[in-house]
């Protein structure tokens, strides 16, 4: 399939710019699907796999740092093609979930959430052109094991109701023994739902319905526990060793290359390893002046900036003088941004640190810190010295609330404010997280510090309904942990303590 | 009205299991290679394993004829392709193992969620957990429950001897197992329990009380619920009776379940889902299950415990007080709330038990400020007063007060050792077991007791005494102890008792109610009584209009009963205050006031 205008920018969302700015505004890395500077041999890649996807099954393992545009990669897929709909392509983004660790069953998981009415309608065309055989591998070798199911599903095709659960049968959202029996049929396995992924995946394309699937954040899996990820490897495996079966889509997974650089695949899962030798994407952080340029003149023209073309290659040039301090795809955005803006003329909490000669004081208090163990329990280490913290700043007592237990967050009945502590980089417990303090604090304006790791946005959660975060802080706790026990240790020092309230914004 | 102090949370529980059991299982595979699939028995597990297992070899088998060929007929040298060849031999059954595994982890899974263990090891920490046989689990408890969970699971899975039984399967029996260390065990359960959680205002409510919205869908439920009836018991619901779950839900999000009578929230905004048909229950509900209470504070200015029980002589007073209106009467009179003065109505013979006869002792040079009561006695000594650190310049003897008694002719004199007479009156005075109880705690046990017959002839719903919550007021969270609230099943009284009713309560308790209301989205739902069971004569300067037999002097009383209202500021409501001692006058007041 030939396709027009890929990795071209894309028009930005109106509503959407005043939520990039502020981001960037406070060194967030926002959600900028319009466009994808750099990155020329992942795009010659993907278009590869695109170009195929209807009429074979290609898969890719994508790794990279944080902050180097993996979830924005898969964002501008699905952005492209929301915007493109005639291709009929559809991503399904998703990030891993570490209670589903065999793939097959994610996948399925995700077709019956999503992709079941289309999965009805290409099952009836399927039907119609007397394709079901053929695409079920004629019933040969294993699929003759799924040959009664689907020849229910032929019988029944008319029946719109039983169609319906015979799907849910098939993705396993169904799976007692009565619900088969019920339909007559005897009882399939987690084992027969391979073939059953094949059959599906092979109806949708069929019907020229193809589906882009885009597993994020695999790290999840691995840590929570590393017996799920090597099951998580063994199914991605086997879904490789069908691929072959599967006549269109497209899989991409993605991890954090911390993962891969700690543990090895090739030690985790060595045929695993070699399967996917050819199809690992390494997304590297931008670089060169080139990729820098385009990438300050995709943000000008998302933000609306008016810049003129000379001024773009200055910004790149003075971007990439400081290429050693950028560590990540996302600063570089931030880093052109601020160029970009002239903004950047206030000091920042470590420059007022080295101001008062206490910068190696705190490196060193910092070092401690890690390798006494700060990161277990973490929210306890830091709970301990801000809560100090606070006493030592505060009037009375009653000025602040402090809840350790559960929401972690420290509400100021002066200020209405609430400053909420994220420390997990997993999203969907850190939103539920914000929830609760937003049930017990209904009016009060959010102030949320979120570590590195958790790739979240002022965006992410408007999309989620959630208006009361006034400000969303990137933060490193022990960093917060180590300038609060500096403080405590210099609780005179002034100076010291206005570092903190930069830190802390105001807390 | 007050800040929300407690929350309920729905815990997902996942178990990780496989932390503790996979180095045993990965051992034993390196060891036995393919005879860990062939000869163990894995029916306990899965009775349909075996069969599974038996097809699934074929695919391997032919899948890595496949591979093999793809290899040989790929590129590289001779020895990469035999590397290659031998990595895909040593993992052909990968998914095989994969699953086995599965198999056994389920199979615990499925112990350790289990009504009969829950019941065993979870009833401490736990209101309600929800579980299915897919291994999916919630737990419903507190907000601060989830470092007990761990304990108690910790346990549970110790007392099962997983890891033991678990050996015993992988080394076919041959050796015992010894007992590991619980420790072990510390891998199975998240330490972050905190981050899934939800959080809900009460963890059940009488589901006649709701109705879904448009959208939301009523279906039977793959989850099953554990009530911990220990719970149920202190939050004064019923036992549960088993039926069958049904789940709420918006698309495939489950909003909320049901069994039996109740209904249980599995999100925190659930209320947007449905209709609720009387609002004041839900409110009512979260009272009861005391998400507003303060929680319990450990610092050093713990304040006296609420008094929830009578002795059994105090039991006595009160008793005889709701039996007649000659005790309540009589108290009337007491002065100080203490002592029946000279001309008070003679003490019936029943109630005597409850007075002493005593001199009262007043205007002592020493004790200006003070009453003493001091045994009736015809001659001898009654009371010495010494003062142990004189001040610089005084010149008094330390030996303050020495007072006694002697017969003069037929009748008595009272003095201080310097010969003064003494300012002395005969007077009846409660006994020290009711004197502190009468001032402190009586009128909320008297009112205790109509509450409990209203409730009982169905006026009222429900009641609860002495709670303590918080409201936002100025310059801070300020505290409030609410003596009794009130559900008739429509609202919500909130009462606030006293012995004597004063002039400054007027002025008091309007503002601080006003200040509870400031931020209260549904007044109409609440009402604000202050009850007495005297007043004090200041009020009379208010001069209320006669009333239904309020307002005016009433027969064998010595104080006046009052019926009134006053004006809570900011708001549309009053204040309904009302002072009475008669029990059966203070029910018929109070069955008006909650019949609506």
């Amino acid at each position: 399939m030939e396709l027009v205008d890929l990795w071209k920018p894309l028009p930005p969302m109106e509503d959407n710019k005043e939520l990039i700015r502020r981001d960037l505004e406070k060194g967030l890395a926002p959600n900028l699907p319009y466009f994808i500077a750099g990155l020329d041999d992942v795009k010659k890649s993907i278009s590869g796999y695109l170009s195929k996807i209807d009429s074979r099954f290609s898969y890719a393992l994508i790794s990279g740092r944080y902050g180097n545009g993996k979830t924005n990669l898969f964002k501008y897929l699905e952005y492209f093609f929301q915007q493109n709909e005639a291709y009929n392509i559809h991503v399904a983004h998703w990030r891993a979930d570490v209670d589903k660790y065999d793939i097959v069953l994610f996948l399925l998981y995700i077709i019956q959430k999503r992709y079941s009415e289309a999965l009805k309608a290409a099952l009836r065309i399927a039907v119609e052109r007397d394709k079901v055989k053929e695409l079920c591998n004629s019933y040969r070798d294993s699929f003759s094991a799924i040959e009664e199911y689907v020849s229910k599903i032929v019988e029944k095709i008319a029946d719109d109701d039983t169609i319906e659960t015979l799907i849910e049968l098939g993705t396993g959202k169904l799976y007692d023994a009565n619900s088969f029996n019920r339909l007559g049929l005897s009882k399939l396995t987690n084992y027969n739902r391979r073939e059953i992924l094949v059959f599906f995946l092979n109806v949708l394309a069929e019907s020229g319905y193809y589906i882009i699937f885009c597993l994020d954040e695999l790290e999840k899996i691995q840590e929570k526990s590393r017996a799920r990820f090597q099951s998580f490897l063994t199914s991605y495996r086997e879904l490789i060793d069908l691929s072959s079966y599967i006549n269109g889509h497209l899989l991409l997974t993605a991890i954090t290359d911390s993962v891969s650089q700690k543990y090895p695949l090739e030690l985790y899962n060595p045929a695993f390893a070699r399967r996917i030798e050819n199809d690992k994407l390494d997304l590297k952080t931008v670089e060169g002046v080139a990729a820098i340029k385009q990438m300050a003149e995709e943000l000008a023209r998302v933000l609306g900036e008016e810049v003129s073309s000379t001024s773009f290659d200055a910004i790149a040039s003075a971007v990439n003088k400081k290429r050693k301090d950028i560590n990540s795809t996302s600063e570089l955005v931030r880093a052109v941004f601020v160029q970009l803006t002239k903004q950047g003329n206030q000091k920042t909490w470590e420059e007022m640190l080295s101001s008062i000669g206490l910068k190696s004081a705190f490196d060193a208090k910092r070092q401690e810190l890690i390798e006494d163990g700060a990161l277990q329990r973490i929210y306890q280490k830091l709970f301990a010295p801000l809560t100090d913290y606070i006493k030592i700043n505060s009037n009375s007592e009653k000025d602040y609330e402090v809840t350790i237990q559960r929401l972690q967050c420290v509400y100021s009945t002066e200020t209405n404010r609430c400053y909420v502590f994220l420390f997990t980089s997993d999203i969907d417990a850190n939103i539920n997280r914000l929830r609760n303090v937003i049930n017990e604090y209904p009016h009060a304006d959010l102030l949320v510090f979120k570590p590195k790791e958790l790739d979240i946005t002022m965006g992410d959660l408007k999309e989620r309904g959630i208006e009361q975060v006034k400000e969303l802080i990137p933060y490193d706790p022990t960093e917060l942990i180590a300038l609060l026990e500096l403080y405590l240790d210099n609780y005179e020092n002034d100076a010291l303590r206005d570092v903190v309230t930069v830190y802390t914004h105001q807390l | 009205m007050f800040i929300q102090q407690k929350n309920n949370s729905i815990y997902r529980v996942s178990l990780t299991l496989e932390q503790v059991l996979s180095p045993f299982w990965n051992l034993s595979r390196n060891l036995l290679k393919e005879g860990l699939l062939s000869n163990r028995d894995y029916s306990e597990y899965d009775p349909d394993f075996q069969q599974r297992m038996e097809e699934r070899m074929t695919w391997c088998d032919t899948e890595f004829e496949r591979q093999c060929a793809k290899i040989n007929a790929g590129d590289g040298t001779a020895e990469e392709k035999e590397n290659k060849i031998a990595t895909e031999e040593a993992s052909k059954y990968d998914s095989i193992f994969d699953e086995a595994f599965d198999c056994i982890l389920n199979y615990y899974q499925q112990k350790i969620f289990s009504p009969e263990c829950f019941q065993k090891q979870i009833k401490k920490s736990c209101t309600l957990i929800i579980y299915n046989d897919q291994g999916e689990c919630y737990f419903v408890a507190e907000g601060d429950a989830p470092d007990r969970f761990d304990k108690e699971y910790r346990n549970s899975l110790f007392s099962m001897k997983l890891v033991e039984d678990f050996l015993k399967f992988l080394n076919d029996g041959i050796v015992e197992a010894n007992s590991f260390n619980p420790k072990i065990y510390s891998y199975v359960f998240p330490d972050n329990f905190e981050d899934d959680a939800v959080s809900i205002a009460s963890p059940l409510y009488l589901k006649d009380t709701i109705t879904p919205k448009e959208g939301v869908v009523r279906e039977a439920s793959k989850y099953n619920i554990w009530f911990n009836d220990k719970y149920l018991k202190t939050l004064g619901y019923d036992q549960h009776q088993e039926g069958n779950v049904y789940e709420y839900r918006i698309g495939d999000d489950v909003i909320g379940l049901e069994e039996g009578q109740y209904f249980i929230p599995m999100v925190t905004e659930w209320q947007n889902y449905f209709d609720v048909a009387n609002k004041s229950l839900i409110i009512w509900t979260d009272y009861k299950n005391k998400i507003y209470n303060n929680r319990e504070k450990d610092d050093e200015n713990k304040q006296k415990p609420v008094k929830t029980s009578m002795t059994a002589v105090e039991k006595e007073f009160v008793d005889a007080a709701v039996a007649s209106d000659e005790l309540t009467n009589l108290l009337s009179y007491l002065t100080d709330n203490l002592y029946l003065p000279e001309g008070a109505p003679a003490i019936a013979e029943p109630y005597k038990k409850f007075f002493d006869y005593l001199i009262k002792v007043e205007e002592l040079k020493h004790l200006m400020d003070y009453k003493l009561y001091v045994p009736k006695q015809d001659e001898g000594t009654l009371l010495g007063v010494y003062k142990i650190h004189k001040l610089t310049g005084e010149r008094e003897f330390n030996l303050r007060h020495f007072l006694y008694s002697e017969k003069k002719g037929e009748s008595t004199v009272y003095k201080d050792y310097s010969d003064k007479d003494l300012n002395v009156a005969t007077v009846q005075v409660l006994k020290p077991q009711y004197a502190s109880f009468y001032m402190m705690d009586y009128y909320e046990f008297f009112v205790e007791e109509v509450l409990k017959a209203l409730k009982q002839g169905g006026v009222i719903k429900d009641y609860l005494r002495n709670q303590k919550y918080s409201f936002r007021g100025q310059g801070g969270n300020k505290e409030i102890e609410i003596d009794a609230l009130v559900y008739n099943g429509q609202k919500i009284y909130l009462l606030e008792l006293k012995t004597t009713m004063h002039i400054e309560f007027l002025n008091i308790y309007p503002q601080r109610y006003a200040a509870v209301l400031a931020d209260e989205e549904n007044p109409e739902l609440y009402e604000f009584h202050l009850i007495s069971s005297f007043a004090d004569k200041n009020i009379e300067v208010l001069n209320y209009p006669e009333e239904e037999g309020y307002n005016i002097a009433r027969e064998g009383l010595k104080a006046i009963p009052y019926r009134f209202n006053v004006v809570i500021p900011d708001t549309e409501k009053k204040l309904h205050c009302l002072s009475e001692s008669s029990f059966n006058r203070l029910k018929t007041e109070l069955t008006r006031v909650f019949t609506v």
